[in-house]
């Protein structure tokens, strides 16, 4: 019973003090300091929930559909934000794409600047017509049976639409991007005439490029070897490599510039079979051309820088 | 009463009611006001409906300062304390003349309390902002809006409290 009376009056002790305190607060507090700071040590205690609900918020309304009702204004700006979305990723695509292109600039550049140094120009030509042809005896004819050209007989020479006022000499190479394809033999005012590498008549100077596996890159051999044209129309044979000299199939042969006056390290063809040659001392190496005869087009004669192209 | 789940109940309250029912989520804005429930009051409503008076006016009071506190609007503490003070003791008292366990009479006390309450917490804050005072138009929409959003998550809400926060799960326990 006292307990319970002494509660009581404790009870009421406290709801005064709280009503005096609200009133106090209410009152006195006129400049709102005291709410101030009350409100700062509450953020301790709320301010973590509020976080976490508002994170669970987002989340949730980023995954949720949108039901509220659209406005047309609404939609303009939301047509016009996936508009920039898009415009924004095309930006960064050309972006990146033009950055590509810079490098690709620079890179031409320093190719551009390192050009006039090296002596040799590239002038493209086109293969004139198909119907050039030669004989085993080195003949070039007109196509047609009345010319004497018969099944068996095999092209030896072809025709390129430059000649002297272009630039071209005789004795220039005519390559492609996958070797060489031949030398000029005659070069007229406009056009030229160019003796294939597989004529018996061309005769060029060439090195052995073996794979060497200890180095892990391609060397050539320090022989150099004459390649000749088979008469077959395709392929070479190349000779005076000594038979110590480390040749298989599958080996290239590149050309030796001290011999032709061009280019050096130009691949003419594959090594598909080594023989021994005469005597034993040397190899006789069958090559095989890794142009395409049949898809020749654009060739590129190999001019001396300084002769001005028209 | 589990004060315990009563005071965890609280703070889950009060951060409901400071993020949740904010302008563009779950506040209401059919006219020119920002309808939102009050929870605070539904607290002390739960409170008022399960604890005894003294109770109920401290519980009252502490729930009101709760709000004072986390009322950016409101620059002056005590004025919702000592409402929902005042408001939990008077429902505590009349308990023994309503029948409070009915939905209605839930959702007329809670829609009761927050037209007692707001028009009052509403006028201080007018009172002391230094910007142009509350029209009178304004504030009977935003207290009537308030009341009837209030009202109507009345019932869930009690449901829910009531079998956390008491021990039988029902709001008939009171000593």
């Amino acid at each position: 019973m006292f307990r319970r009376r002494q509660a009581s009056r404790m009870t009421r002790f406290v709801i005064a003090f709280l009503v005096v305190m609200a009133m106090s607060l209410l009152l006195l507090d006129r400049s709102g300091a005291v709410a101030a700071q009350c409100r700062r040590l509450a953020q301790h205690v709320f301010t973590p929930g509020q976080q976490w609900s508002r994170e669970a918020m987002i989340a949730v309304r980023n995954r949720a559909p949108d039901l509220r009702p659209i406005t047309d204004e609404q939609k303009q700006l939301e047509q016009m934000r996936l508009w920039l979305h898009e415009s924004r990723a095309t930006v960064a695509q050309q972006a990146a794409r033009i950055a590509d292109l810079e490098r690709s600039q620079k890179a031409m550049q320093q190719i551009l600047g390192q050009l006039p140094e090296y002596p040799i120009q590239v002038l493209p030509a086109r293969i004139l017509s198909h119907s050039y042809v030669g004989t085993g005896g080195g003949f070039r004819v007109a196509a047609g049976k009345s010319q004497g050209i018969r099944e068996g007989q095999h092209v030896l020479y072809r025709y390129i639409s430059r000649g002297r006022t272009s630039g071209v000499r005789d004795g220039q190479a005519v390559v492609t991007g996958m070797g060489v394809v031949g030398l000029v033999a005659h070069a007229d005012t406009d056009f030229s005439e160019v003796r294939l590498v597989t004529s018996p008549e061309c005769r060029l100077s060439a090195r052995i490029v073996h794979w060497d596996r200890g180095e892990g890159k391609w060397v050539a051999a320090p022989e150099v070897g004459r390649l000749t044209g088979a008469g077959d129309g395709q392929a070479m044979i190349m000779e005076l490599v000594r038979s110590n000299v480390d040749v298989a199939p599958g080996d290239y042969v590149v050309t030796y510039s001290a011999g032709i006056g061009i280019a050096d390290s130009m691949i003419l063809g594959e090594v598909t079979a080594v023989e021994p040659g005469e005597g034993g001392l040397t190899h006789r190496i069958t090559v095989r051309p890794r142009v395409d005869w049949n898809m020749l087009d654009e060739v590129y004669v190999l001019t001396p820088r300084g002769r001005q192209a028209k | 009463m589990r004060w315990f789940v009563f005071i965890i109940l609280g703070w889950c309250c009060t951060v409901l009611q400071t993020m949740l029912f904010v302008p563009r989520l779950l506040a209401l804005r059919p006219f020119h006001a920002d309808l939102r429930p009050d929870l605070f009051v539904l607290m002390a409503l739960l409170v008022a409906l399960v604890a005894r008076g003294e109770e109920a006016f401290i519980a009252g009071w502490v729930i009101g300062m709760v709000a004072d506190l986390t009322d950016p609007g409101s620059q002056r503490l005590g004025a919702m304390a000592l409402m929902l003070a005042l408001c939990s003791y008077a429902i505590c008292r009349m308990r023994p003349v309503l029948v409070y366990e009915r939905p209605a009479t839930q959702i007329v006390l809670a829609a009761a309390m927050v037209l007692a309450v707001r028009p009052v917490q509403l006028m201080i804050v007018s009172w002391h902002s230094s910007a142009a005072s509350v029209g009178f138009g304004l504030l009977v929409e935003q207290t009537l809006g308030d009341a009837l959003y209030t009202a109507v998550l009345a019932w869930p809400f009690l449901w829910v409290t009531a079998r956390l926060a008491t021990h039988r799960g029902r709001l008939t326990e009171r000593s």
